[in-house]
Formats: C-alpha cells, structure tokens, sequence
C-alpha cells in the first residue's frame, strides 16, 4: 500500500504498475531514471519531482499525474 | 558545462600545494623548537636578528632627491644568551603557526573537493575559521611577535636605536582584513552551495 510522503503526497506507481504489469525496472528503462531514485519515489521518500520525470513517467505508463499522485491533508 | 571546469586536475594541484606548504611550515616549526630549545637547555648562545629602527640622521650621504625618513629599519646581529634564544622563539613561532592552521583548513577544503563533496556544513565551518583567523588571528600574533622583537630590542648593544613597532603592523592587519572578508564571503557562497544541494538531494 502506497505510504504518505511527510508533505502528505501519495505516490500510486506500485498499484499503476500492478495493473499495466510493468516492473520497476522495466519502467526505469523506459523513462531514464534510475531504478533507486524511482525506489525513492514509489517509497514517498523524495522530496521533489522534476515536471520532465512526471512527464516521462506518465508517458510511459499512460496516465495522467493526477493517477500517478494524490495529496492527503 | 566546459570540460575544464569539470576536470580534477586544478583541484589535485591546489591539494598538493597546500599540502607541500603546510609539511614545510610544520617543518620548520619542529626545527626552529627544536633548535631554540636545545640552545636555551644547553645554555648556548646564538647569533639572532633583531628589526630594530634608526635615527636616519645617523646616516650620511642621502641622494639629493631621496626624501628622508625619519628613522630607517635595520637588522641588528644580536650575540644572544639562552633565554634570547626563548624570546626568539616566542617571535617567530605565532606567526609560522598560524600559518600553518590556515594551511591545514584550506587543505582540508582542497581535498573534500578531491572526495567529490566540497559543498559540506564541515567546509563552510572551516572557510569562517579561516576568516577568523586572519581577522583576529593575524593582528594578535603581530602583537604578540612585536612584544618579543621589543624584549629582543631591549637586550640589543647597539645605542641609539629603537624598537620595530611601526605601522607595517598596521598595514598587514588591513590586508589580513581585507582577505578574511573575501574569506567570509567564500564560506556564504558554500553554505549557500549546501543549501541548494541540499534542496536537490531527493529530487526525482
């Protein structure tokens, strides 16, 4: 289940690549990022994302950022 | 980005300087110790240089156009006992050591950047340090340098002279001033290089 980050964003990458039956490595070949830096993300560790990240990311996985992140106050 | 600024090579020479500088003001610290306090234990004496200053009046034969000073600086050949060897060393020694503390923390600096993080809380610490030692650390080892030159002065034979203290004392506290705020300013521009770090440390 995807785990708040302290800013209280919720990264759904886990549950989006369930559903497309991607692995995370499959999806850091595809949008050139490491597969540690997206084990940050997906873990609501990183403290910011680049727009080109969150573009690749919804590129890649077909989605829009609203799919990919979802704040909880 | 130009491949030069990238390049190591600037960053090792500077590494390597301020390590060559330091092994030799560290150097002569242990050898002006050594030497001062085997003289002072054995009870030798030595021949030691004392900047003393002379009525210029004593001296003949100015050029016509030459303006004359008032009093001229001179070295004067002091046939010292053993605690002259002690006032000796009490002159020199402030100045070789602080030298060489400047030396250590800019070599410390060289080499976090060789270790490929310079932007570090440790380097902005040691750039302020710095700072305040030429600030505060430079004028205070004059002083204390001048006060055993004049001890040295007062044991000095030759008649009519004076002590050294003048305004060069003045003027390198200026420069040493102007340095530890260039120095200051160095360590912002690192805290500032942290934060930014800092901000993009997490970034995806």
């Amino acid at each position: 289940m995807a785990v708040p980050s302290e800013q209280g964003i919720t990264v759904h990458l886990d549950e989006i690549l369930e559903r497309r039956g991607m692995t995370l490595i499959e999806l850091a070949e595809r949008v050139d990022v490491t597969v540690v830096n997206l084990s940050v993300l997906k873990n609501g560790r990183a403290r910011a994302v680049r727009f080109s990240t969150l573009a690749a990311l919804c590129e890649a996985l077909g989605c829009q950022p609203g799919d990919i992140l979802s704040y909880v106050d | 980005m130009d491949p030069a600024l990238r390049s190591y090579g600037p960053t090792r020479l500077l590494a390597g300087l301020t390590t060559l500088m330091l092994v030799v003001a560290v150097g002569s610290i242990v050898v002006m110790s050594a030497f001062r306090l085997t003289a002072v234990t054995l009870g030798w004496g030595e021949d030691i240089s004392v900047h003393q200053r002379m009525d210029a009046e004593m001296l003949e034969g100015w050029p016509t156009d030459v303006v004359q000073p008032e009093t001229v600086a001179v070295t004067v050949r002091l046939r010292g006992k053993a605690s002259d060897s002690l006032l000796a060393l009490g002159r020199d020694l402030p100045v070789v050591l602080l030298f060489a503390a400047g030396l250590w923390l800019l070599r410390s600096v060289a080499h976090s950047t060789l270790d490929g993080d310079p932007f570090t809380g440790d380097n902005v610490r040691r750039l302020r340090l710095l700072g305040f030692l030429l600030l505060f650390g430079v004028p205070l080892a004059g002083i204390v340098s001048q006060l055993f030159e004049d001890a040295l002065a007062r044991n000095s034979s030759v008649p009519g002279l004076s002590s050294a203290s003048s305004g060069w004392v003045i003027v390198i506290r200026i420069s040493a001033w102007i340095a530890a705020l260039g120095v200051f300013v160095l360590a912002q521009l690192f805290a500032h290089g942290v934060a930014l770090r800092d901000d993009i440390e997490g970034t995806v």
